[in-house]
């Protein structure tokens, strides 16, 4: 990397397929540390599976990840990528913070216990000090008062509240947030949205995939539209919400808008 | 409608009359008519009831129940332990792990117990000596004594069993669990034990305790091998005095005693495990012992389990 500041991530010409149907077709970006990037676009177009590739929880087929300029999933050594053991994927994973659509609380826990259990298990931290750090952070997404209920007790968007403070919990560099509002229920949207923003205002890197416009329009730096698994449209949401120039995009947010 | 809620009786309420079941009294009273039948028939029966507790406390019998719980233990240990190992070799991505796996599981479930028990039991006629040639060896009647060849027999059967118990549970655990506890930054090895273990109990644990009670009673198959066990030991008191009912009813009631209490320490196994209130139906034993015996849960057994949050 020949640049005096890098983007916090890289992705340069990711390919990735699934059998004989190719998801990812040479997809570059670049996020800087701050950011927030919003990845719409059609289902099946790529965002959720490109959003994966990113803390290697799908493996890529050709191109590369760089976060923080090392190689997500492999090791470069003469000029080769070795693939790395999945405990060390898991070391570079603990920096990448990933909300999930579906939450996927752990459902034999309590809301605090989901978010102290990485602290306590991958950053070693002291239970006094890891409980305290999870007590602030449920505060911070207004779930102090449901610390001890289990996911199974919780509304979804509650549960994506807490699965937001779950990954706060880990200090990531990053978060990535896969349609955190699409399982839920149109009056519960507001509240995720709402920590959302919250995440964005203080600085946080994000990518989201979301089908959320007016969302990406309100909190996002840059929106990115995706259709059968390449980027056709990038820019300020206010240049590409306004005047999309490609034909797919106008589409799409003529269906949306 | 209007002439009943405007009369003057009408207090605002109108009484609901339950439907009459009278297939359920007919029945209940049928089953009690046959349940008196036969304590009368019995009271007739050729069997000297007085025996029966006398060679219930024999120390004979005692020493036979003793053998009984330890070999009953041993197996469900052997069992469980290489259940779980098997369960994981069948999760392998190696191939030929997992096929062995399998393989393993197929011959072992295959074949009748009984059978397998007589296969360990005749060992040395088709292996004089076991060990590794050249190493060490030993003369295989010295190894397989009855107790080896019962636990071998009962042990490997059921691992073969429980491998699948401890695979359904594997796969009860959505794999989301899983893409969290890696999001998080969790290495294998740790959302085994802390993710995927503990969550898999829940399944695991109830069929366990069935497993368990069952195996108590087929260890009364290692009588054939000369286990003296709770069976062999009640044969041998009724060949010595030939109160052949007697004693086998003396048997029946250690065995019964002992499921019992095997049921009761399931209960509570399933209650320590099933208590992260993502299974809102565990009740307490004496809660769900008083639904189940009080009139109303005999007559309204259809609205059990309606109730917890949704």
């Amino acid at each position: 990397m020949s640049l005096n500041r890098s983007p916090l991530v890289r992705a340069v010409n990711v390919h990735k397929h699934f059998g004989h149907l190719e998801v990812l077709k040479g997809i570059n970006l670049d996020v800087d540390a701050g950011q927030v990037v919003c990845l719409l676009g059609p289902s099946g177009g790529g965002k959720s599976t490109f959003l994966r590739c990113l803390n290697h929880l799908e493996k890529i087929d050709r191109g590369s990840i760089w976060i923080d300029d090392k190689p997500v999933g492999y090791r470069l050594e003469h000029n080769k990528f070795h693939e790395i053991r999945e405990r060390e994927v898991a070391v570079q994973r603990a920096q990448i913070g990933m909300v999930f659509q579906r939450f996927n609380l752990f459902s034999n826990r309590t809301a605090l216990e989901n978010v102290i259990e990485g602290p306590i298990q991958v950053l070693k931290l002291p239970a006094k000090e890891a409980h305290e750090r999870g007590v602030q952070l449920l505060e911070r997404v207004g779930m102090m008062n449901w610390a001890d209920r289990y996911p199974a007790q919780l509304s979804g968007g509650q549960q994506q509240r807490v699965a937001i403070a779950r990954s706060l919990a880990m200090n990531p560099k990053l978060i990535l947030f896969d349609e955190p509002t699409s399982a839920l229920d149109p009056e519960l949207v507001g509240e995720v949205l709402g920590v959302m923003r919250g995440l964005a205002a203080d600085g946080m890197t994000m990518i989201v995939v979301t089908h959320e416009v007016g969302f990406a329009r309100e909190v996002a730096d840059k929106a990115i539209f995706m259709f059968d698994g390449v980027i056709v449209e990038e820019g300020a949401p206010s240049d590409v919400f306004s005047n999309p120039t490609h034909e797919r995009t106008k589409q799409f947010l003529s269906k949306v808008l | 409608m209007e002439e009943l809620l405007n009369s003057q009786s009408f207090s605002g309420e109108i009484p609901i009359v339950p439907i009459r079941k009278w297939g359920r009294w007919v029945s209940a009273v049928i089953i009690v008519g046959a349940f008196v039948a036969l304590i009368l028939g019995l009271r007739h029966a050729q069997i000297v009831w007085g025996d029966v507790p006398k060679f219930f406390a024999y120390r004979t019998m005692i020493n036979g129940m003793v053998v009984t719980v330890i070999l009953a233990c041993a197996c469900q240990g052997l069992g469980v332990v290489l259940g779980v190992a098997i369960a994981i070799m069948r999760r392998s991505k190696n191939f030929v792990v997992s096929w062995c796996a399998w393989l393993y599981i197929y011959i072992f479930r295959g074949v009748p117990t009984l059978l397998q028990l007589y296969i360990w039991y005749n060992l040395a006629l088709a292996f004089k000596t076991l060990g590794i040639p050249g190493l060490f060896s030993v003369s295989t009647n010295s190894v397989m004594t009855p107790f080896v060849v019962a636990l071998l027999g009962l042990g490997l059967n059921e691992s073969a069993y429980y491998a699948e118990i401890v695979r359904a549970g594997f796969n009860s655990v959505d794999h989301g669990q899983v893409e969290a506890a890696s999001s998080i930054g969790m290495k294998p090895s740790q959302t085994m034990r802390r993710v995927i273990l503990p969550q898999a109990m829940r399944v695991i644990i109830p069929p366990t305790g069935n497993d368990f009670i069952n195996m108590l009673k087929a260890t009364s198959l290692a009588s054939v091998v000369a286990v003296h066990e709770l069976l062999l030991s009640t044969s041998n008191i009724y060949a010595a005095n030939f109160r052949i009912m007697e004693a086998l009813m003396a048997a029946a009631l250690w065995y019964m005693i002992l499921v019992s209490i095997a049921s009761i320490g399931q209960h509570f196994i399933e209650k320590k495990f099933g208590n992260d209130q993502s299974n809102p139906s565990s009740m307490s034993l004496k809660l769900s012992m008083r639904r189940s015996l009080s009139p109303r849960g005999l007559m309204s057994r259809g609205r059990r389990g309606t109730g917890g949050f949704a």
